[in-house]
């Protein structure tokens, strides 16, 4: 790989280079803007009249492997890296020649084999994708550079900040560039912060920071030349602020009422392309007959451009396309009505086992067979190997790809689903399943639909690992699958035993989708088995744990124990209880729920999530459609109430009522 | 024959207000002129000719139209 000599100052060459990516964004704009107004297309479309500068210069410092994450106020990143014109504003509008396809749109432009690695439509998670990307450069040894943009605005929200965190404490090869234009939407950086120059923040995090003229070619040159060789030297990240002016409103047709007029005017007047244009002439760097030269050539490529997207017809499509890229499998259903077909588990021999050793050791499995496998959680490195142990060596056996963050969910996930864009296959802790909200942005923005977005250039095999808490109230206790069931991309397990614990983190590590394992403490310490060895089960499998034939007892995770000892005390009765433990809940295994339920006529679905939309409900809704002329009772619900889990062991009880309910249930439909 | 339509004037804008005709029925216009100008809550808007021809006025000013409502033609 090559890079441009970053000793050297701007030569005419490089000038004129940078003023032609200029005009380019500034005449795009410009046609864009016509054909809008013309209601030829229609698209949101956030202009960057003003801030074409620092995007242009950077490009000029990075080298071809080196990768971006912009937002979607990233037109002028997006063409001044050399992606097309014609495949980007194709993509704005959603047509199939766009470079994703039309699924992404102008918020999810991506063009990986450019460095363009996402989009991201919300503010300031572009920072922690980055850091993830970063983190991959860093941990692969591969000298990629990672710039992130954003806006000033964005210098308000926590992403940033746990970002700025992240790549300081562990010296990231990243460079963050705030376009700082003035305006936060339609609010002025007066009216939001407190500080002068954005880059101030960069001093909490003893992190060079730089305010840079965004007019100025020369000066943001410098800036990002010096940042750039510090990322490449190990030295670590520098926030780089382009103070530029939106000469505009915050999206096309906003008339910006609420910007000075005045003030507005003198911006224009001092309009950075055309002072660059008279900047090259006047300095010598080009003749007038040069840069002529080089409108021209911008306007003919502008033109023939704008020509193709609005001349070239829309690709025919099915409904096939719509599903496609939402997982790898193209085929992929959240109820599969057929199994995978189940590997032999190994023949290595049985040891005794909690489910805490079967996460730990699937963990050391997969981090010794694959470089790629990383871990980052709280307090997850030794000594403290995590709050219940889970990565007890790790960090000792693996080094720096085992990693104890600073408690910002946010930072962890957003690094987790950065480096699985750069193509590792990282584990994230989640303490606690109730933190699930701080990190979901990542969890149902990004990475479930990273892969949709880019019309399938990009994916995020990852890992999310979280533990649902037990008696511990309404914050530490919650089973909250439903909200990562209701999010096409992810896919979701929550075993009930050490054997397929084991075998489901080890699917779960190396999918190629994005995956959320749960586990319960109700059982993360409870004796039990495992084979010895590596060993996989597939997810969408589930497993029947004891055969019966006037019912079916529908579980998963801790429940799984309440059904079992529900058939104990049903067949006490003469009822004979079939129980289906789940194992995983995205995909479901629909071949084998119809096959039990077919044959029992009977189902009582059961968890400790909330009955009201809860997965049972889900169930429910499909063994009625599948089998109504069968069943010879309505499917039954015994969930966790309508309410937070509370505290007090009485109303704990009532909360959900375990094994007792199931027999009540299932007495109910037998008699 | 080209249609006009009501353009999307940004995020979450379903209806807008056809403020004035800049050019009047039956006029000749070119591509570029504006031929009408649109007020939303939070913006107000030129539309320009996508073509040059003859105007063909369908709806009058002052009214309130959706977005991709045909208020005019370019013959």
């Amino acid at each position: 790989m090559s890079s441009p000599d970053l000793l050297a100052p701007l030569d005419a060459q490089a000038m004129k280079a940078i003023y032609r990516r200029v005009a380019l964004i500034r005449q795009a704009e410009q046609a864009i803007g016509k054909q809008l107004r013309a209601g030829r297309i229609s698209f949101s479309f956030y202009p960057v009249s003003g801030q074409e500068l620092a995007p242009s210069v950077l490009v000029g410092r990075l080298g071809p492997q080196d990768q971006m994450v912009t937002i979607y106020r990233g037109m002028a990143d997006i063409l001044a890296r050399g992606l097309p014109l014609r495949q980007m504003l194709a993509e704005c509008i959603g047509h199939s020649a766009g470079t994703c396809g039309g699924k992404g749109g102008g918020m999810g432009l991506a063009r990986p084999d450019l460095g363009l690695m996402m989009t991201t439509g919300i503010v300031g998670s572009s920072s922690t994708l980055g850091v993830g990307l970063a983190l991959a450069s860093q941990l692969q040894g591969n000298g990629k550079v990672v710039t992130v943009s954003f806006g000033d605005g964005a210098t308000s929200i926590g992403s940033v900040h746990e970002a700025m965190l992240f790549a300081s404490l562990w010296k990231l090869p990243v460079l963050f560039v705030c376009h700082n234009n003035g305006w936060a939407e339609s609010t002025p950086q007066s009216m939001y912060s407190v500080l002068e120059n954005l880059s101030e923040r960069a001093a909490g995090y003893r992190m060079p920071g730089i305010t840079v003229n965004g007019h100025d070619p020369v000066a943001l040159d410098a800036a990002f030349a010096e940042a750039i060789a510090r990322a490449r030297k190990g030295e670590g990240p520098t926030f780089i602020e382009s103070k530029t002016y939106r000469l505009g409103g915050h999206y096309f047709a906003d008339a910006g009422a609420y910007m000075n007029a005045a003030e507005l005017a003198a911006e224009k007047a001092r309009d950075p392309v055309a002072a660059l244009r008279s900047r090259l002439v006047e300095e010598g760097l080009a003749t007038e007959g040069e840069v002529a030269d080089l409108d021209a050539g911008v306007a003919e490529e502008v033109e023939r451009d704008i020509a193709f997207v609005l001349e070239t017809p829309m690709a025919p499509f099915t409904t096939a396309d719509l599903t496609k890229d939402v997982y790898a499998d193209a085929a992929f259903t959240p109820i599969a009505l057929v199994r995978p077909s189940a590997p032999a588990l190994t023949t290595g021999t049985m040891r005794k086992a909690s489910m805490r050793d079967a996460f730990n050791d699937a963990l050391h499995i997969a981090m010794a067979q694959d470089d790629g496998v990383i871990m980052l959680g709280e307090d997850i490195a030794d000594p403290a190997s995590g709050v219940v142990g889970i990565s007890k060596g790790l960090s000792t056996r693996f080094g720096s790809r085992v990693r104890s963050t600073p408690i910002a969910e946010q930072g962890i996930f957003g690094a987790c689903v950065g480096a699985a864009l750069a193509g590792m296959k990282p584990v994230g802790e989640l303490l606690m399943m109730d933190f699930l909200p701080v990190a979901m942005d990542m969890m149902v923005n990004h990475a479930p639909k990273a892969r949709f977005m880019s019309g399938g250039q990009t994916s995020v095999p990852m890992t999310m690992m979280t533990l649902v808490g037990a008696g511990n109230g309404a914050q530490h206790s919650h089973s909250s699958e439903a909200w990562l069931m209701h999010t096409p991309g992810l896919k979701v397990c929550y075993p009930s035993n050490p054997t397929d614990a084991k075998g489901l983190l080890l699917s779960c590590i190396f999918d190629p989708d994005p995956c959320v394992f749960i586990h319960s403490m109700l059982t993360l310490f409870t004796p039990g088995e495992m084979p010895e060895g590596d060993y996989r089960i597939p997810l969408g499998l589930a497993a029947v744990k004891r055969e019966g034939k006037d019912v079916t007892l529908i579980s998963y995770g801790p429940t799984v124990a309440d059904a079992l000892k529900a058939a104990d005390a049903l067949a006490a009765e003469g009822i004979s209880a079939e129980v289906i433990d789940l194992r995983s809940l995205v995909p479901l295994d629909g071949q084998t729920l119809l096959e039990s339920v077919r044959k029992t006529r009977r189902a009582v679905v059961a968890h400790r999530a909330t009955d009201f939309m809860g997965p049972a409900a889900e169930i429910a809704a499909f063994l009625h459609r599948e089998l109504f002329g069968v069943l010879a009772a309505p499917v039954a619900r015994v969930a966790g109430a309508y309410a937070p889990v509370p505290k007090h062991t009485g109303l704990l009880g009532l909360h959900y009522q375990g094994a007792e309910a199931i027999v009540c249930a299932a007495k109910e439909m037998t008699q | 024959m080209i249609e006009l339509k009501i353009p999307a004037a940004g995020d979450a804008v379903a209806e807008v207000q056809l403020v004035e005709w800049a050019a009047a029925d039956g006029a000749t216009v070119k591509e570029g002129d504006v031929l009408y100008s649109i007020e939303s809550e939070k913006s107000v808007m030129d539309i320009e000719s996508p073509a040059s021809g003859t105007l063909q006025i369908l709806e009058q000013a002052g009214g309130m139209f959706a977005v991709g409502h045909l208020v005019g033609r370019i013959a």
